[in-house]
């Protein structure tokens, strides 16, 4: 628990300087205790950091701040005034704002119609007036530097601009308070440091900021106060230039951590597994060639709209080419679906995981037999008894966090469902393995566990493709890296001359 | 006790289906014999085997609305070639139409992306029309031979073939969507088309098969219904589409696809079968019959959402 007098301390401030004060708040689900006697208090202003692992309580912390969830016990007060029966309108009239990890978005409605959704006229008119609302939506977009035909479809947006558009829906209410959860997830380093020009911009309108994130590097450069959750629970609270990093890892993850990524041993890497040559995807993917080694981690960066994704699904025979080859073992395949890709036990782990990669529906043994229904089957009927004892030993050997094997995929945090795709894949027993931003919203602990996993992988002689818009994470586990620029290749790295900054270069096309 | 209260929330369809029962055995003195209850699995047994084929359809996630019609086309195109050409030529053009049916209304839905029910409003009115143009005028067309009265109205142990195959149908699906892989990739593909798709399930496949068994389930329906009624009429069954649907989403089984079974839909036909033989016995007319089912139906869909929605909030 969060004792009060440690919180006044550090900071001696008064009660009276907080915009919102979060007092013993519990929040309980059948089975877990999500929230346990939380207590924040958030000064008028600041950028409020919270980190913590995948169900640490942070999301349900949002939620119940935005009327999506009921607490259970405790008190919310903003400005003064005690909030009670919050729903998500009474939450936005009172000046607070959302930005969620899953967004909320009408994707058959255009971007300055997502934006001002509900308030379509102004001045209580009845009509709508499409200059108006477009140039409003054009202009709060361009204030977060971004320069976008608003009249778009938002189905036509990709995840980033998606992003951009939530992030100016937040501020068009005029928001006193803004809770950003995991808002760099999807951003490349250019748009993040757009994000934080913006988050600047608003701390000075003394608007005040709760950002979420499982990035420290973000929270030491913009956070002024830090919170750190664990199981439910603030661990600590203070000044984020009183911590350190390693402090707040450990205090994050409750052990000691060595390092954020694990060593990686230097082969050599002779026999090629997979080999694309002149691969071109309509509109997208240019004349691009690679080969990929036994035993080899080969990244693969670019900015989000660099083919990259499209890439690997072409590989993968989810999308048409219009020309190349594929060779796998030096015998050149035809890969038209995604069941030929797995055959050649191919494996691709999507860049999103609700929309591709998880039967949310479905219980987690039901997932990961998923990939391998036909091998658990004898002539036509699956063997149930087989579904469950695999279903259970990837649980054992991935660590996945559940009640049983039948739970649902709903009730899971967001590390723990990627290990359960990580799992159906593994099942299927790949010697190839394509993952598309796999640790995506997933958090420092869950992070290495994965990376000590794609170690371990190639180790047993698999080779993996590695994608990922956290440019730090690439540099350290790959071997081998190519840059994707514009649906081309503009240029490769070895381990050992592998920069920051010079990939970097070659991701904005210079 | 706790036990009973759990199943009582679990099932609470099967609930209704014994209340509505009971109560009716207590109504009417006649309700509770052997007769009647025949009666009734005779009545719901023809569209009951429609609206099991189209379970599968609505798991895949779309629905079908030609069924009535193809009823009716198999129903004159069945009893036409067996008045010709004997049974085995008319069994072949069973299959045939409820193949060549699914398989258009499959490439018209995967291929050409059309929502699936416009796809089948088209083939709803196509069919019936083929109907009517093999009839010459709409005159019904009679069996001429003796059996074919008996396949559905002949009887072992007094109760009618038709509602054997129905149930042995029941039984076989239950089986499919359960246990097979099959039955897997069928649910896979409706909850969702694709993570199923990158899982490397031939979602392709698997909807159009849905698709070609719920049109031969209505073709077969069609024979068995042309059968106990010794007459093809080309307009008949023109309530099989919703009468199947409401059994399929009264049972439990979601239109978004992914979830329900084939004994939940015979659980919703039994009630809603019930639902019409009660009120039958207590004379109520068929006018303010339809105004009750269609109540109860909103009713207990309601119910059950309410529900649904409840336990959600509570998990999530």
């Amino acid at each position: 628990m969060a004792k009060l007098d440690n919180l006044l301390t550090p900071r001696g401030d008064t009660m009276c300087d907080y915009l919102l004060k979060i007092q013993n708040i519990t929040k309980k689900f059948p089975g877990v205790v999500a929230l346990d006697d939380v207590s924040l208090y958030i000064k008028k202003g600041e950028i409020f950091g919270i980190v913590g692992e995948n169900g640490a309580g942070k999301s349900t912390l949002m939620k119940i701040l935005y009327g999506v969830y009921k607490n259970d016990s405790g008190q919310i007060f903003l400005d003064g005034k005690e909030l009670k029966n919050l729903t998500p309108l009474i939450a936005q009239k009172m000046g607070m704002s959302i930005i969620f990890q899953e967004f909320n978005l009408l994707s058959t409605l255009s971007i300055s119609e997502n934006i001002f959704v509900n308030r379509l006229s102004f001045k209580n008119r009845i009509f709508v007036n499409w200059n108006v609302l477009n140039k409003r939506a054009e202009e709060l977009l361009e204030s977060i530097g971004y320069t976008m035909d608003v009249k778009r479809l938002v189905s036509s947006l990709s995840v980033a601009e998606k992003q951009m558009v939530e992030i100016a829906k937040a501020l068009s209410f005029n928001a006193k308070l803004i809770l950003m959860d995991e808002p760099s997830a999807t951003l490349t380093n250019k748009e993040l440091d757009k994000l934080f020009k913006v988050i600047e911009t608003l701390k000075k309108q003394k608007i005040t900021i709760i950002y979420i994130s499982h990035k420290l590097d973000e929270i030491f450069q913009i956070c002024d106060t830090t919170a750190i959750f664990r199981d439910g629970k603030v661990v600590d609270t203070k000044k984020t230039s009183l911590f350190t990093k390693n402090e707040i890892i450990q205090k994050m993850v409750g052990r000691t951590v060595e390092n954020e990524y694990p060593a990686r041993t230097k082969i050599n890497f002779d026999e090629e597994v997979l080999r694309v040559n002149n691969l071109a995807i309509k509109n997208k993917i240019n004349d691009i060639s690679f080969s990929l080694k036994k035993g080899e981690i080969l990244g693969i960066v670019g900015l989000v709209g660099s083919g990259r994704t499209e890439l690997v699904r072409a590989i993968f025979g989810a999308d048409k080419k219009i020309s190349g080859d594929i060779f796998i073992n030096g015998i050149k395949r035809s890969i038209k679906s995604p069941q030929d890709a797995i055959n050649l036990k191919i494996a691709l782990l999507t860049e999103d995981r609700r929309g591709q990669g998880l039967f949310i529906n479905y219980s987690i043994e039901k997932n990961i037999s998923s990939t391998i229904i036909k091998k658990i089957s004898k002539r036509m009927f699956i063997n149930t008894k087989l579904e469950t004892i695999i279903a259970k030993k990837a649980i054992s050997d991935l660590k996945i966090k559940c009640t049983s094997e039948k739970q649902t995929m709903l009730n899971l945090s967001g590390g723990n469902q990627q290990k359960v795709v990580l799992a159906k894949w593994l099942v299927s027993e790949p010697d190839i393995f394509i993952m598309d931003e796999p640790t995506r919203g997933i958090d420092v602990g869950a992070k290495y566990e994965i990376y000590v996993l794609m170690n371990s992988l190639t180790e047993k002689g698999k080779s993996i493709i590695f994608i990922s818009s956290e440019i730090q994470e690439v540099l350290a586990i790959s071997d081998r890296i190519i840059v994707l620029y514009g649906g081309k290749i503009n240029g490769e790295f070895q381990r050992e001359e592998i920069e920051n900054d010079k990939i970097m270069k070659h991701a904005i096309g210079q | 006790m706790k036990n009973i209260l759990n199943f009582i929330k679990s099932q609470k369809l099967l609930v209704v289906f014994i209340v509505i029962f009971l109560a009716s055995s207590f109504t009417t003195k006649y309700f509770f014999s052997f007769t009647n209850i025949i009666n009734l699995l005779t009545q719901v047994s023809t569209y009951g085997i429609v609206a099991i084929g189209m379970t599968f359809i609505v798991i895949t996630g779309e629905f079908d609305i030609s069924v009535g019609s193809v009823m009716a086309l198999s129903g004159v195109v069945v009893v036409s070639l067996i008045n010709s050409y004997g049974l085995a030529v008319a069994m072949l053009a069973l299959i045939a139409i409820g193949f060549i049916v699914g398989l258009i209304n499959s490439l018209l839905v995967i291929k050409v992306k059309i929502n699936s029910f416009i796809a089948t409003l088209g083939g709803m009115i196509f069919y019936r029309g083929i109907a009517f143009l093999i009839t010459k005028d709409g005159t019904p067309v009679l069996p001429k031979v003796e059996y074919y009265n008996k396949i559905s109205t002949g009887t072992l142990f007094n109760i009618p073939f038709l509602v054997y195959i129905f149930f042995i149908i029941v039984i076989i699906s239950e089986f499919i969507l359960k246990k097979t892989t099959f039955g897997r990739n069928i649910y896979s593909t409706g909850c969702n088309y694709e993570v199923a798709k990158f899982a490397g399930v031939n979602v392709v496949f698997y909807k159009t098969a849905a698709f070609i068994i719920c049109s031969t389930g209505a073709a077969l329906a069609g024979l068995l219904m042309s059968s106990r009624l010794n007459t093809a009429a080309p307009i008949a069954a023109d309530d099989a589409a919703l009468s199947a649907l409401s059994a399929v989403v009264l049972g439990g089984t979601s239109l978004s696809g992914g979830t329900g079974n084939a004994l939940k839909t015979l659980v919703g036909l039994m009630i809603l079968g019930l639902i019409v033989n009660a009120l039958n016995m207590v004379g109520i007319s068929s006018y303010i019959q339809l105004a009750i089912k269609g109540t109860l139906l909103i009713l207990f869909v309601s119910i059950e959402r309410y529900f649904q929605n409840r336990a959600q909030a509570v998990s999530s």
